[in-house]
């Protein structure tokens, strides 16, 4: 009974994959794989919800560092900001969403805490997504300072109207030889959970996909080094994307 | 780099005595060894096994407390046999080694750095690669490493033991006068450096050392009074109100601890456990070392001196007297383990993150400072190692 139901699943399997279509799609989407326990889910978004009842749109804001910048990805359309609209309007059909970039480069410098409100309201947004931490980390910089400028930053962006999630650090082999990261996850992720902000674990999500050898993060070539950092983006979109659809249906 | 340093085994007493001697004090600085191995090994899985999952302190807190206890109990008979002279030469001694052994490890890192940059100027990373800057000033860099105000990231570990090997043959003179005369001072230094931030010179004018040496200090000079009162003969008085109250004050803070850090780590994966007291409590600073940290270890160190015998017989079976062997040699020990957590984290990155590399490096590394340890114990026991001690129990003191 069993192995007759097994062969009869795998001779559907067979023929499925015979039968789908070759499509190939343009950039490549290859899967990247999100272990449950990384995934976010149950997103606490009232204001961003509130929001969207309100004025039938929904705006985000995302803040960060070169790797929010996306300069890597050598087109702004495939920054992971950009992706996660994209991926956010195919989600939420009828809802115009826009998401405003203003990271900042290493020669910009960081927005400080007192910025944020002003720009929160230029943007509109009523989401932050903010990524922090590297340049902390390699720079050495006081912990107790750093997490000083994250509260002030929590407080300023709920104090602004707006829901917040934050990423925490990028991995790649090379960077984690010679940075530690340690001290600084600790303290953003401790910082997030006394204060309940949700954070995707986007550390640990690339570890894994440069473990699982679903990206070589550490490639040489510049080509091969922008079609990583554009598959990347796409993976921190769609690790983002299903969650805040969810908790804003 | 271990070779550089001396035999001598750091606690050392006379072989009549052997028999009152304190295994406590080896077996869990050798688990503190350990356990500083695996913690350091960045994203190390088996680090969730080890003490800083259960207490509000974690290893270098048993180090440091330890290494004071030591230091005093053996400089301590040292200088009342020796003289002061003697004793702050041989404690110096160690310090230079220390500060050799630290400046091998600052090679190897920046080689690295080096490396990584002319390898990997990925712009998707451009705010890690900031790290490299120091490499674009190597005569300011140079500088301030020779003068310990530069620690890149892994090498802020090593400055701290310097330091307080350096201040210690102060406290070690105000001690022989009275415990007090130590306690004190090194308590007023470290509300010092609690409350005005007061730290040794970091790589910038903003930062400070890591571990700042000034709220560290009181860990190893109470380490030390407590030492130096076991080195001249002194025993602590273990029946009355205040002993009984003392303990139980312990199990209070020893228990809280472990349920308050065992909430935080769960609540940091899901929110809907709750993490007890952490928007009160968080984030507990470990650079000016904490008062929760601090009675977290000193609740811990008072359990172990009463519910453990001093030669209990796990710590004198086949596998606890390895680490107890380990414990006695840490120093050596210690400074490997940090160059093994360094070439541990090179092996994991290069290759990747299995199950098998981890116990690779994890089994492997401990397994090195095993040899290290049984090593140096040899060496230092003229070419046999110390026999473990069987049959008699000595009860707690």
């Amino acid at each position: 009974m069993i192995r007759q139901a097994a062969i009869l699943l795998g001779a559907a399997v067979v023929s499925a994959s015979l039968a789908a279509p070759r499509v190939l799609a343009d950039p490549p989407t290859p899967p990247c794989p999100q272990p449950a326990y990384l995934m976010l889910h149950d997103l606490p978004l009232p204001l961003a919800r509130a929001g969207l009842a309100q004025t039938k749109k929904l705006g985000i804001l995302t803040i960060g560092g070169a790797a929010t910048e996306g300069s890597a990805a050598g087109d702004p359309a495939f920054t992971y900001p950009a992706r996660l609209q994209a991926d956010l309007i195919a989600a939420l059909p009828g809802i115009p969403v826009t998401v405003v970039n203003r990271a900042r480069n290493q020669r910009n410098g960081a927005l400080a805490p007192e910025d944020l409100p002003a720009v929160i309201q230029e943007s509109g947004a009523k989401l932050v997504i903010w990524a922090t931490g590297a340049r902390e980390a390699a720079g050495s910089a006081d912990i107790d300072a750093y997490v000083a400028r994250l509260e002030k930053g929590i407080i300023a962006i709920r104090s602004a109207g707006a829901d917040l999630i934050l990423l925490d650090m990028q991995y790649a082999p090379s960077i984690a030889r010679i940075v530690n990261f340690g001290p600084y996850r600790d303290a953003l992720l401790g910082t997030a959970a006394a204060r309940d902000v949700p954070v995707l674990r986007r550390y640990e999500l690339m570890m894994q996909w440069s473990d699982g050898g679903v990206m070589n993060l550490d490639v040489q070539d510049t080509a091969e080094r922008r079609q990583v950092a554009r598959q990347l983006f796409g993976c921190i979109a769609a690790a983002l994307s299903p969650a805040i659809a969810q908790a804003l249906k | 780099m271990s070779s550089a340093v001396t035999n001598q085994p750091e606690h050392h007493q006379p072989e009549s005595r052997a028999r009152k001697r304190d295994y406590r004090l080896d077996f869990f600085r050798g688990l503190a060894l350990f356990f500083i191995f695996i913690d350091h090994v960045p994203d190390n899985p088996l680090a969730y096994v080890t003490l800083r999952t259960f207490a509000l302190a974690d290893a270098a807190e048993v180090f440091i407390f330890i290494s004071g206890y030591t230091a005093a109990l053996v400089y301590g008979q040292k200088m009342l046999r020796d003289g002061v002279l003697f004793a702050t030469a041989l404690i110096w001694r160690r310090a230079w080694q220390l500060y050799v052994a630290h400046l091998c490890l600052f090679m190897l890192y920046s080689a690295q750095v080096a490396y990584t940059v002319q390898h990997f100027s990925n712009p998707l990373f451009s705010d890690e690669l900031g790290i490299a800057d120091f490499l674009s000033r190597p005569a300011e860099t140079l500088m301030r490493v020779l003068l310990l105000q530069f620690q890149p990231a892994y090498l802020d570990i090593l400055p701290l033991y310097i330091f307080l090997l350096l201040i210690f043959p102060a406290f070690m003179l105000a001690m022989r006068r009275h415990f007090l005369w130590a306690l004190i001072p090194s308590l007023a230094l470290y509300v010092l450096a609690r409350t005005t931030g007061m730290n040794m010179p970091g790589n910038t004018d903003s930062d400070g050392w890591y571990f700042n040496p000034f709220a560290w200090q009181f860990l190893f000079v109470i380490g030390a009074c407590l030492g130096y009162a076991q080195a001249t003969g002194r025993r602590m008085p273990r029946t009355g109100r205040w002993p009984r109250a003392l303990f139980m004050a312990a199990i209070l803070i020893a228990g809280a601890a472990l349920v308050i850090q065992l909430s935080w780590t769960l609540h940091e994966y899901d929110p809907r456990i709750p993490g007890f007291l952490m928007q009160t409590l968080w984030p507990l600073d470990k650079s000016t070392l904490a008062p929760l940290r601090l009675l977290s270890i000193l609740a811990l160190a008072v359990l172990v001196a009463r519910l453990i015998p001093r030669d209990a017989p796990f710590m004198t079976s086949r596998l606890g007297w390895i680490v107890v062997l380990c414990g006695q040699n840490s120093l050596h020990v210690f400074c490997l383990s940090i160059l093994l957590s360094l070439l541990g984290n090179i092996l994991l990155t290069f290759v990747s993150r299995t199950w098998w590399t981890l116990t690779v490096v994890n089994g492997g590394g401990i397994l090195i400072m095993v040899g290290l340890g049984l090593l140096t114990a040899w060496y230092g026991a003229d070419g046999h190692l110390p026999r473990r001690p069987r049959g008699h129990a000595v009860g707690a003191q």
